[in-house]
């Protein structure tokens, strides 16, 4: 079977060799360079300074500028929420939450710094401000992680839920109102609102409106908050890269691979869901301070549905996947505003988008042009380490697929679709198996006749077509089969008899040709 | 009788190879305390006693097998030494210390390793990650260095890449390194594993049949390889093990389970030839596996 070599030869030079490790720092230069790049451009034109002097842009409209800071704070939220829902695996629907302690912590702070204090230093005032709201966040997030963190899944979900629910009531009727009479002070109210008199400004207002921050006297300064928005982004970059990419990150990824095993190796499952848990409280925080700039929002926004929305540009962008959420969140967020001159239709065409823009990230074909994009960076060495395996991996599936259809396969060229073919029964028996699996996972007591599928391998579950179990052998090389095919991304998954059809009309071709220019590789050596 | 022998008697009692035996053990086990110890262990679910009165002793370096026929109790025995079942009955003495009531990640950080009868990689991660996650509690660096890439983080970074290789290169695997884990052939699973588990420094390693999947060849290379391991890490090695020629051939003390009870222990020569484990192996298994 010489040419399964020259197969893999050919497959292996169209790609270039980039290990994951050099892909990835590509990845996070890139993500990097994207944002500041875009900064760039972004802040010359919302400025009119020179770039769009030579591009010759015109100046933007009122509204569009307005987009930058919130676009910015979003991406935040849903960075941060990625680190928890696609880094350590938990579903949080609290984030908003976190975010809503932010809000009203950045406007006291910001108010008392600037208002009480007289500070006029923006920049200052806004980095304070930020980290105070950040602070606070963090430490609601800790208190809230310690119930919240030692349950699992749906019932994680839940409570996260509830404690934002609870966050968000108790805002709603918490009032401060900054004193300058006599030095800055603050006054506080709870429940009710009991502050008057003059000399004081009501910072919060209960559940209405509050005050804005990021503001030089009455006016917004808007140059500067686009710098502090940016300095923002790529901070929480930074954080979020930093740390996965770290001893604890790694730590944090294998609590959400495999739970069981990652407490065998010693690694402390609730510690490491919690520092993943915080920081993203924090940053959400940070986030949430940064919205505060307009005063559009108010306490009870920050709700359920906030939490879902930036939950849906966690999951548009990718699980664990920073650059999408960051490309989600700003076509989420520009979308549904751009829309406004549909008035009532608005949100029925932003959810038909949003349906669309899902079930298209989903679609194989599109996933596979996905793949077939990325793997230009895939790396040669994996796949031809393997290359003597991979012979036996074709033989392998052939085999099985000649037990299942219990005729055997026209398998003489293209031996990689064997391995193909041989996917769509495997993945049905993986579909079958795995809720035995998960059951296993979740502690659940399986029936005494069960207990032996938790205890294999998914994979002995495999049966040929007359009900005998495959043996050994022949599960290693269906092994390497979807190894293979993880190497090569891109292989279509196709209908086995279809397969057949189309290998035989390629049979008849390849003999006319053969006929023709006498035989030149194609069947078996 | 003084304590020193009193311990003899006892150990003698509960030791797979009752010793003085002929030599099998090393001799350097005889004198230290054993690093495992359980006495009477045992575990019910529900009405099921999954594992009742199993006594074991296992030396410092020794290699020792469990077997047994199905759902006789081994991987549950596995799953009480590393704390993922506690037991109801009886209690675990490792390296000295009582493991009664302690977590997983406790008995990890004392020096209990294990790998996995159905594969437990971090599918996603890649092969080294995998054996970086080992190393989590031997090359350690706070998160707040890692936050800040303080320059001790690239330190031991580095420490943790070179030792991810050394230990990758037990299986000759550190030319995968940058391979998905999840992606791997099924016998190169098994044996991460194996480095993932070394990875933690443990001083028991449990292998929970390691040459499941394997062919012959792989076995019996597997085979030289966990005799090294013993000789190089001067640890002590349990496995479960179905292949009777890995067992037979690797192990110097072997147990005998049969639904939850020991009903032998001894070397392989004694195992093979007691009539007891024989009527345990019925039909068709005993052919197979004892032939
Ligand atoms: N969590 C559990 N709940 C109920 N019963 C269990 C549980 N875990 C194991 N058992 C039972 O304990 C018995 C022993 O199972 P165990 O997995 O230890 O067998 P084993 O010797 O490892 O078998 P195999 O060789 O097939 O791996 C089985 O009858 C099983 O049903
Ligand atoms: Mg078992």
């Amino acid at each position: 079977m010489q040419y399964d070599h020259a197969v893999i030869g050919q497959m292996s030079r169209s790609r270039r060799s980039f290990s994951p490790k050099a892909r990835h720092i590509l990845y996070k230069t890139a993500t990097f360079l994207l944002v500041t790049a875009a900064f760039v451009f972004l802040y010359d034109w919302l400025t009119q300074g020179p770039l769009s002097g030579i591009l010759n842009m015109e100046d933007i409209s009122r509204k569009t500028k307005g987009y930058f800071v919130p676009i910015c704070a979003w991406v935040v939220a849903a960075v941060s929420l990625n680190l928890v829902v696609g880094f350590s695996g938990e579903l949080s629907l609290g984030h908003a939450g976190f975010m809503s302690i932010g809000y009203s912590t950045g406007i006291v702070v910001y108010n008392l710094l600037t208002k009480g204090y007289g500070w006029e230093n923006i920049y200052l005032s806004m980095a304070v401000t930020l980290a105070v709201s950040g602070l606070l966040a963090g430490i609601v997030g800790f208190l809230v992680g310690i119930p919240v963190l030692r349950l699992r899944g749906d019932y994680l979900a839940i409570v996260t839920l509830a404690c934002a629910e609870i966050i968000k009531s108790l805002l709603q009727c918490f009032y401060v109102a900054l004193d300058t009479s006599e030095g800055a002070k603050l006054l506080f109210a709870f429940p009710k609102n009991t502050l008057n008199g003059s000399g004081i400004t009501m910072l919060l207002k209960g559940p209405t409106a509050s005050a804005p921050i990021g503001t030089k006297g009455t006016t917004t300064d808007l140059p500067a908050l686009y710098i502090i928005s940016f300095a923002l982004v790529i901070l929480t970059l930074l954080v979020v890269f930093n740390l996965t990419d770290s001893r604890t990150g790694r730590a944090i990824k294998s609590t959400r691979d495999n739970r069981i095993a990652a407490e065998s190796m010693g690694i402390p499952v609730t510690r490491h869901k919690m520092i993943a848990f915080v920081t993203a409280a924090v940053l959400a925080g940070m986030s949430g301070a940064l919205l505060a700039n307009k005063s559009t929002y108010q306490p009870a926004n920050f709700n359920l549905d906030m939490s879902i929305m930036v939950l849906v540009y966690v999951v548009l962008g990718g699980l664990g996947n920073v650059m999408g959420t960051i490309f989600s969140t700003t076509a989420l967020y520009i979308l549904p505003e751009e829309l406004r001159f549909m008035k009532d239709y608005r949100m029925l065409v932003y959810a038909l988008v949003l349906i669309f823009a899902m079930v298209l990230s989903n679609n194989p074909v599109i996933k596979r042009w996905f793949t077939s994009f990325t793997s230009l960076f895939r790396r040669k060495h994996s796949i031809t380490l393997f290359a003597e395996e991979s012979r036996n991996a074709y033989a392998g599936s052939k085999d099985v697929l000649a037990d299942r259809t219990s005729e055997p396969l026209v398998v003489e060229e293209e031996a990689l679709s064997d391995t193909k073919a041989a996917l769509p029964v495997l993945e049905d028996r993986v579909a079958e198996a795995e809720p035995a699996a998960v059951d296993a996972e979740a502690g659940i007591q399986p029936a005494a006749a069960d207990t032996k599928a938790e205890d294999k391998d998914i994979f002995t579950m495999l049966y040929t077509a007359d009900g005998t179990p495959l043996d050994e052998e022949s599960m290693r090389r269906i092994q390497v089969g979807l190894m293979l095919y993880d190497a090569y991304g891109d292989i279509e998954i196709g209908d086995v008899t279809e397969m057949k059809q189309r290998k035989e009309e390629n049979k008849k071709k390849g003999r006319k040709k053969d006929k023709k220019s006498g035989k030149k590789g194609g069947g078996k050596a | 009788m003084t304590e020193q022998q009193v311990k003899k008697v006892r150990h003698s009692e509960t030791r797979m190879v009752p010793y003085p035996s002929k030599a099998i053990v090393p001799e350097r086990d005889l004198n230290v305390t054993p690093i495992l110890e359980t006495h009477h262990l045992g575990i019910q679910f529900g009405g099921l006693k999954a594992v009742d009165d199993v006594n074991l002793i296992i030396g410092r370096s020794e290699i020792a097998g469990l077997i047994g026929p199905n759902g006789a109790g081994k991987t549950t025995v596995f799953n009480m030494l590393t704390k993922v079942y506690e037991p109801t009955e009886g209690s675990i003495i490792f390296n000295g210390k009582d493991l009664s009531g302690r977590s997983i990640v406790q008995a990890s950080k004392m020096g209990i390793a294990r790998t996995f009868q159905n594969i437990r990689l971090f599918g996603q991660m890649t092969v080294e990650e995998n054996v970086r996650i080992g190393l989590h509690n031997q090359i350690r660096y706070t998160t707040a260095t890692a936050l800040l890439r303080l320059p001790s983080f690239w330190i031991k970074e580095h420490r943790q890449h070179r030792e991810a290789l050394e230990l990758l290169s037990i299986f000759g695997m550190e030319n995968m390194a940058d391979v998905r884990a999840g992606s791997l052939p099924y016998g190169a699973q098994r044996r991460l594993e194996i480095v993932r588990a070394l990875a933690t420094g443990p001083k028991l390693l449990l292998l929970d049949e390691p040459a499941a999947g394997m062919n012959p060849h792989e076995t019996e290379e597997l085979m030289k390889t966990i005799a090294r391991i013993r000789d190089d890490f001067n640890i002590a090695i349990l496995l479960i093990e179905h292949d009777m020629s890995l067992v037979m051939g690797v192990c110097e003390g072997i147990c005998v389970l049969n639904f939850g009870k020991i009903i032998a222990k001894g070397t392989a020569q004694e195992i093979q030839n007691n009539p007891v484990v024989i009527e345990a192996y019925l039909g068709k298994q005993k052919e197979e596996s004892l032939a």
